[in-house]
Formats: structure tokens, sequence, C-alpha cells
């Protein structure tokens, strides 16, 4: 198997490999997740902060990729990393498609990952890989296991869209949100859980006076986030730890 | 926010001139840059917003901007210049960039600049008030260079390479509610293994490796400086501005 990098987190890395050139900033949509295929609708969500590669010797091919969950890192082999980062998601494909479990088959498939599915076993054994279904009980119990932490910077908006915001590096955008995303991108990783964050953004749009319902429902507004994650995800806008214990 | 010091910076800067910038505190921004707010079509930026805390100071103009950017850190200089403020009003004026030293003044009352004298008391009171929040992924090694980590983003070539150290440092350091915690943590964890350098299980000697390895991280946005808080517990009320004010 000879599988690159980029590969590895996902096609958005191909598009920070023309970071070069002119870059055209990716999108985010929020998704009418009630409008997904209720059988289709569950998602693949990768947990953890990537460390990145571990050769202990010079010269030596034999390694392992390190992921960090709170305070433990795991040692992934390369199928394993191949998948958890295959469940990033892919920026370019179909929007209305949830990213899930087969998803992220068929595209292990593409890249010639063998007993892919055993693999993936494994982590969401280890937790490593989560399926959750917007709109069920179990979104919440999702939100409130999980901590979403940016990885970028926030770049605002513009004159021309006030309405877009874009995250990424000075001078080059990668991914676009709307308001309320974006607000969740500020300060979600602030709260203990993503649960407690959505409740907050919620109340601070009800305080201030924001009319749009989707960001004054916390339900709503987190199953909102489920259905546009994979986008953040993608380009290692976000990653998802586990939740702050006191 | 900077604790610990009478004068006002821009007298601090002619004393680091005079003394020769030596034993001058170190410059740091504070907080995770979140860009410009236009409050509606063709409007230009109405400020800059910075998230410290639950807070949002706004930068008023792009000379604030440009001024606490400049207090991150050069890349090219990281190793050679102390980030003091005399180096920075240096940098500015070398980039035409106006009132540094009064800017800098702002700064530090919006609560956008720490200032810490590494090795004195007045660190451990920084590193108590402070804390690090990590950007970026690792990317980590190469059997061609197994020394050094890189940290950046997928797909293109590290940001930085740093040493093992640094990069434990921007790997681990977040974890902790402040520096201070952190610098603990890091020790009591060197402590654990075998063979022990003692500077590795003092907090207040890795504080000073922290300081250093901030400089280098900082100046690249591969961590931020945030205030040390505690996040809102299920039963608090606390509130925090609007995104878009």
């Amino acid at each position: 198997m000879n599988i690159t990098r980029s590969q590895m987190i996902g096609t958005s890395a191909d598009r920070l490999a023309k970071a070069g050139e002119a870059l055209e900033p990716l999108e985010v949509r929020w998704i009418d997740s009630a409008a997904m295929d209720s059988d289709d609708a569950s998602l693949l969500i990768p947990i953890g902060h990537c460390i990145g590669a571990y050769y202990d010797l010079p010269a030596s091919t034999e390694h392992f990729i390190q992921v960090r969950v709170g305070a433990d890192v795991n040692r992934l082999s390369d199928e394993q990393f191949v998948i958890w980062g295959l469940a990033h998601g892919a920026p370019d494909r179909d929007a209305d498609k949830p990213w899930g479990r087969q998803a992220v088959l068929n595209a292990a498939r593409r890249v010639g990952v063998s007993k892919s599915e055993e693999v993936l076993e494994s982590l969401v054994a280890d937790h490593l890989l989560v399926e959750v279904t917007p709109e069920t009980d179990d979104a919440i119990d999702f939100a409130r296991q999980h901590r979403l932490v940016p990885l970028m910077l926030g770049l605002g908006n513009t004159a021309e869209e006030p309405w877009i915001y874009s995250a990424g590096m000075i001078g080059l955008p990668i991914v676009q949100m709307s308001a309320m995303a974006y607000d969740l991108y500020e300060w979600a990783h602030m709260d203990a859980n993503l649960w407690l964050a959505c409740e907050g953004a919620a109340a601070t749009a009800v305080r201030v006076g924001i009319e749009d319902p989707l960001a004054a429902d916390p339900l709503l507004m987190l199953n909102a986030l489920l259905g546009t994650l994979h986008f953040l995800l993608s380009p290692n806008a976000v990653y998802l730890d586990s939740r702050l214990v006191s | 926010m900077s604790a610990g010091s009478d004068s006002t910076g821009s007298e601090r800067a002619e004393s680091d001139r005079s003394a020769g910038g030596d034993t001058a505190p170190l410059v740091f921004p504070v907080g995770h840059y979140m860009g410009p707010f236009h409050p509606k079509v063709d409007a230009p930026a109405k400020h800059y917003i910075v998230r410290v805390g639950w807070d949002t100071p706004k930068l008023p103009d792009e000379a604030h901007l440009n001024i606490w950017a400049l207090a991150h850190g050069l890349p090219d200089r990281t190793d050679t210049t102390r980030w003091t403020r005399h180096a920075i009003i240096e940098a500015a004026a070398e980039a035409d960039m106006a009132d540094a030293a009064g800017i800098l003044d702002t700064l530090v009352g919006l609560g956008l600049i720490a200032e810490v004298t590494p090795g004195t008391p007045q660190a451990r009171e920084f590193a108590e008030a402070y804390r690090v929040q990590a950007l970026m992924i690792g990317i980590g090694n190469t059997p061609d260079d197994p020394i050094l980590d890189g940290i950046g983003f997928a797909g293109i070539p590290p940001v930085v390479k740093v040493r093992p150290r640094v990069f434990e440092i921007w790997q681990w350091a977040h974890l902790w509610p402040s520096l201070w915690a952190a610098c603990e943590g890091l020790a009591w964890v060197a402590g654990e293994a075998e063979d022990v350098d003692p500077e590795d299980v003092d907090p207040d000697a890795v504080l000073d490796s922290v300081l250093e390895a901030m400089r280098t991280l900082i100046s690249r946005n591969a961590v931020y400086l945030d205030v040390a808080t505690t996040p809102r517990s299920e039963s608090s009320n606390s509130e925090k501005p609007a995104a878009t004010d």
C-alpha cells in the first residue's frame, strides 16, 4: 500500500497543498439533517488531536502515528491512521450525504486499505471513531461526552459578504461558515463539553436578540453542527476531544 | 493583565535601551485571533476581535492589529532577539509603523499584551495568570530527521519543526488550566523517568523552557496565550459576548 500523508488526513490536504496558489475558501453550509434519509443518517466522527508520526531511530521504517484524546496517546498503525483520517471526511463530497461508516469504507477501498472493516471496528472499540445520528438522543449524549476545539485562527468576515465568516491562517482562509457556526468555533472549547457550549450559545443568542430560531435552540444548533461537522473536521479546522472533567 | 509593573511601557522601553535589554521583560500577545468584524455590506472593519478567556477585547484599527501581530515575534529572529518592548518598537520602526510604544501601552490596558521577566518571582505570577492553547496538528518526525517534530497542517510542509522539548510543550501544556500547573505537571512527569535531569523536575526551570518554547510556537501561531480560566459548569450562568459584536 502506497499512501501519502495527504490521503491520511482527507482530501482537504490537496487543497492545502495548493496554499501558494489562490485558494478558494471551502464553504460550510448548514444541512437540514431532517431531510436526510433516516437509514443513512448515522455519522462516523473521528475523535482526537493528531500528534503525528513517531520514528524512533534514524533511517528506520518502524513507526506509529499518535493521536491524543484527553491525557491518553493512542498509537495507530498506518492502516488505522488512514481510516481515522478518512473519517474526517472530504470537503468535495456531496454535502447532502452524511459521512458515515459506508462512505469511509468505500473511500478506504479506493485507497487500498486491506481489512478496512476490521480496522474501522478496532478504532470504534478504542473510541477513536464514534457513530452518532443527528436528531436522536445519541446526539446529545455524544455532545455531552466530547469537546469541540479549534485548530486555526478566526479570520472574521468581509465587507463583501459580512454574513460569512472564515477560519484559516493569516492570508489563507480555509473554511467558511455561518455566524452561528463561527460562534461555536470561537467559544465551544471554553466549555467542558459540546452540549454545554450549545446551551451557552443559545442562551447568548436569546440574550442579544438574535431572531434565528436555529441559534436560540441548543438542540437545533447541535443537529445543524453535526450535519456540517465534517466540513470543519476535514481541513483540520477543529478536532473533537473528550469532555473536560472537573 | 501584565503582573508586577509600576512604570509605563514607554518608560521601560527607554530603560531597556540604556540597560542593553538583557533583563527587560519579554512581551507576549494574549488571545485567539478572531479577525475583522464588518457590520454590513461594504462597511469597513469596525474593529478586529481577539478572544481572551470569556471576553473579546477589540483591536480598534489596523495600527493596533499590526503591533499586536508584531508582539508574536518574527520567526527569523526568535533565536537571536529577546522579544522585548525595545525589540518590538525597533521592528515597528523598520516597518514604518507609528507610535508603537503608545500602542503597546494601550494593548496592555486591553489585556492583549502580557510581559514576563524569566527567573523572577513575577514569572511565577505570570504563569499562574495565563495558559497556552494549541493550534494546528502534529506532523511528527521522519526517518530522515527523527530529532525534529513538525507542526502544521496535513498536506503542506510543516509550519515549524521543533526539538522534542518544544514539541512536548505544544502537545501537552494546553491540557493544564495554567502555565504554572503545566510546569508542575511536566516536572512531575519528567520525575517518573529513569535518567532524570534535575532541571526537568524543577517547575521553575521548566517554566524557563516553556517561556523559550512559547516564542517559537507563538510566532508561528502554533499556540496562543490565553488567560487561565475555568470552564463554565452545568449550573454556571456566566455570560459571554455574542461572536459578532
